[in-house]
């Protein structure tokens, strides 16, 4: 993760990522803001309820946790993040940006905006809910 | 194709999956999970493209993301980007594959459950 936006709140990741694509017209960045938006709520699930997640590998892993509770399937936690890793890939060029079936064209990022937004609310809510 | 049709070939779909599933064919199962979803929301009525195993139309993914389906888009993409992908990539892990193909499966399942209610009534879309 971008060490510039570690201490960022999820919600101050997704405005940035509004001022990314509506104002500046850049969707690789507003990708990246899109995906550490989703980290950062997802890593403070994690952290409120004891799990490491520092990185991609720990955030699966707890994603796979999660799906197998209650609450996981209420997040459809893996498939939230795997939307966040597509953004990221979306971010670096990856497989999926260079193949024109999967790619996520420009004119689509409004609705990828929704749906981050919609995870990020997902999870601060759910955070909100696990006493500390 | 008629509604009815989609749901059919949905079913299809899944059907075929299962069978490539018992021969061991994985990436194949994969595909046929993709292509269930893909009929499944062909039904629905969320894609007009017409192209079968495609990917939706820019219309479609619209109709799509603002659905009543909750998470919709994101379960789409998870699907095009996971199970789809696998066919052409065979980049998920048997872990993650196995997992995959079981949240295509409830996806299509809650696809079709909606497909049928509208099939059923078909004022009510």
């Amino acid at each position: 993760m971008n060490p510039d936006t570690k201490s960022q709140t999820p919600l101050e990741l997704l405005r940035q990522a509004r001022v990314a694509y509506y104002d500046n017209g850049d969707d690789k960045a507003c990708a990246r803001f899109l995906w550490e938006a989703t980290f950062t709520s997802v890593r403070q699930l994690a952290t409120r309820m004891g799990h490491p997640c520092e990185d991609q590998a720990q955030a699966k892993e707890f994603a796979r946790y999660l799906e197998r509770e209650q609450a996981g399937k209420a997040l459809y936690a893996t498939a939230s993040l795997g939307f966040g890793l597509y953004m990221l890939d979306h971010a670096e060029d990856g497989w999926y940006s260079q193949e024109p079936e999967f790619a996520l064209p420009f004119s689509e990022f409004p609705l990828a905006i929704r749906e981050v937004t919609e995870i990020v609310e997902a999870f601060i809510a759910e955070t909100e809910s696990v006493k500390a | 194709m008629q509604t009815g049709q989609h749901i059919a070939a949905s079913q299809r779909f899944l059907d075929n999956a299962l069978m490539l599933e018992s021969e061991g064919s994985h990436m194949g199962a994969a595909e046929m999970i993709w292509g269930a979803a893909v009929q499944a929301l062909e039904a629905i009525g969320h894609i007009g493209s017409g192209n079968t195993v495609a990917h939706l139309s820019g219309n479609g993914r619209r109709r799509l993301a603002s659905s009543t389906i909750r998470q919709g888009f994101r379960r789409y993409s998870e699907i095009q980007n996971g199970l789809h992908a696998h066919f052409y990539r065979g980049h998920l892990t048997p872990e993650e594959q196995t997992e995959q193909m079981q949240q295509g499966r409830d996806y299509v399942t809650e696809l079709l459950t909606v497909a049928l209610s509208y099939h059923a009534e078909p004022n009510e879309v």
